[in-house]
């Protein structure tokens, strides 16, 4: 079985800036990243089953289906209310509890996720890497560039639409509740123009 | 009252939306130039199954509906016209009309084909003499044994060159006019008879082709008649409702792409020492764009969700396709007029868009006829 990870980003296209702020606000509910289409599409080539993996919010389901719609088999939808706040070590700790429970051997993740896939490979004991000549198990970081995503047709996204999303609470994956705390800290530091 | 379309209508629109923006604005342009839809682009819309959108599931479509069938007519709009005309043609007229009138077997026959775009439709209605009088055919339709024997000339039929059917309405008894007198047909690409004339030279929608249709004594199989004997006049205008909702949505995605880069444009042209989007007089142009858009998107997708309920709408229909075509005429006017100089050259689309929304107050109904079709319906009913 193929695993592939994806990361719910801000949609780029729906952002708001505030200029007295200083700050870039998301409006609208994230989206599936160009590079997690491509990890994908590099799945659906490999063949056998592909399972995706969304560790987001209950409001991620719009990405759920796309993945489906782009040609994975399933997708497991793991939900926790704070998820966005999550960092790389969090939802890498998530992932590989998944990754044990459902007997993945290769999990293909978008190369910008360096922390994630890394803290997976260190949780897994799996190799991570860009390459591969077979099946073994592996993480296979996967860029933008690698396959080319196709746009899904309106039969696939109707299919997509009846297919079950599976919903796990991040909370009842048995977990320490501390593991799902973010040892990440932002510092803001506003630099005053000379 | 739930105004948000579905998840799985958002997730098509966006699908529409990428194709067009990848695949179809890079060619809009060399299409209305070069005067046919650059090669492998049908094939891909094919491929996407935009030729099915609307028909249901068991008969191989998407089974999105009216208002699937108009997000994509919307999102299409936006980059290329012809494209939107063609797909319009075949599912929103003859194949609707297979759709909505065909009897079992003939369903069984074509549907499947229809609904993956294997078989394209275009529906064959207006002749030289019976444009918005489409009651008075001249094109003849006489029974022969267990063949009706097809006689005359339709013009403007959209998609007749490349389409497998056309469905085709002629006067089985002239007297009757729409009351008995006409009848709807299924007929075959490659029967006997029928002729398909040159593409003919026009102002706008230059990429999908209108041509000719000829019957010359072209033999017709008794079971291709579409619906029943005489009843082809309620065919014809039962077909035309959907079309005409299609149509409008179809103003809604150029109206939009002109409002967006014309947002876009305003915000960094300066004049003046300031932004043009500063000037007042560029303010009202958008504001009265965004207005009508606004208006455009409420009716269509209201009337398409009556559709889709099964509730009639064909006064709404009429409606939609009053309003939304005239205000699509005014709102690239306007981007034109914000784009000032650059607005009026090839460079950009909008010339393009100007020579392509002109004939949409003339087709499916011009707006004389459509304004009849909603005085009739107030006075038929007393009240609105």
């Amino acid at each position: 079985m193929i695993l592939v990870y994806v990361e719910p980003i801000p949609d780029l296209n729906d952002l708001a800036i505030s200029k007295s702020q200083g700050r870039v606000f998301e409006r609208g509910k994230r989206v599936m990243g160009p590079a997690t289409e491509a990890a994908i599409a590099s799945a659906v080539r490999l063949g056998g089953e592909q399972l995706g993996l969304i560790v987001g919010t209950d409001d991620d389901t719009g990405i759920a289906r796309r993945g489906l719609a782009l040609g994975l088999n399933r997708v497991i939808l793991v939900a926790h209310a704070e998820a966005r706040e999550f960092d790389g070590l969090v939802r890498a700790r998530i992932a590989a509890r998944m990754i044990r429970e459902t007997g993945a051997r290769l999990v293909l993740i978008e190369s910008g996720l360096a922390e994630v896939a890394f803290r997976i490979s260190e949780a897994t004991g799996l190799r991570v890497g860009s390459l591969s000549s077979g099946l073994e198990p592996a993480i296979l970081r996967v860029g933008e560039s690698s396959t080319r995503p196709r746009i899904p047709s309106a039969i696939d996204i109707v299919h997509a639409a009846k297919k079950e999303i599976v919903r796990r609470s991040a909370d009842s994956l048995g977990l320490p509740a501390d593991d799902l705390i973010p040892r990440r800290v932002v510092r803001a530091t506003r630099l005053v123009q000379p | 009252m739930d105004w948000t379309f579905s998840e799985e209508h958002q997730m098509f629109r966006q699908m529409v939306r990428e194709f067009v923006d990848k695949e179809v604005k890079p060619v809009a342009g060399k299409n209305d130039r070069e005067g046919r839809l650059a090669p492998g682009l049908v094939d891909r819309a094919r491929e996407l199954g935009l030729f099915g959108v609307v028909y249901p599931e068991e008969v191989g479509g998407a089974g999105l509906g009216e208002l699937g069938y108009c997000l994509m007519m919307e999102e299409l709009s936006h980059g290329c016209n012809s494209l939107a005309g063609l797909i319009g043609a075949h599912e929103g007229l003859g194949g609707m009309g297979v759709h909505l009138f065909a009897n079992e077997e003939q369903r069984k026959r074509y549907m499947a084909d229809i609904a993956a775009g294997r078989t394209l439709c275009c529906y064959a209605l207006s002749e030289p003499n019976a444009g918005s009088d489409a009651q008075n055919l001249q094109t003849t339709a006489v029974k022969k044994g267990d063949r009706w024997i097809l006689n005359g000339q339709k013009v403007w039929i959209t998609g007749a060159d490349t389409a497998g059917i056309v469905v085709a309405f002629a006067a089985n008894d002239k007297t009757l006019r729409a009351h008995g007198g006409i009848t709807a047909f299924i007929v075959e690409k490659g029967i006997k008879g029928l002729r398909i004339g040159a593409i003919d030279d026009k102002m706008g929608l230059r990429a999908m082709h209108s041509p000719e249709v000829f019957f010359e004594d072209c033999e017709v199989p008794e079971r291709n008649v579409l619906g029943k004997v005489g009843e082809g006049f309620r065919v014809a205008m039962g077909i035309l409702d959907v079309g005409r909702v299609s149509l409008s949505a179809a103003c809604i995605g150029t109206a939009k792409e002109c409002l967006d880069r014309s947002i876009d444009y305003a915000q960094k042209r300066e004049t003046f020492g300031k932004a043009i989007v500063e000037h007042q007089a560029v303010q009202f142009m958008l504001a009265e764009m965004a207005t009508q858009i606004y208006a455009m998107e409420s009716l269509v997708y209201r009337t398409a969700w009556m559709m889709d309920q099964k509730q009639k709408a064909s006064r709404e229909a009429a409606i939609a396709k009053y309003y939304c075509t005239e205000a699509l005429g005014g709102i690239v006017d306007k981007a034109i007029q914000i784009h000032g100089g650059m607005g009026y050259m090839s460079e950009l689309p909008f010339e393009r868009f100007y020579r392509d929304a002109r004939v949409n107050r003339i087709f499916e109904g011009t707006n004389e006829i459509q304004r009849i079709i909603i005085a009739k319906d107030l006075q038929k009913k007393g009240r609105y």
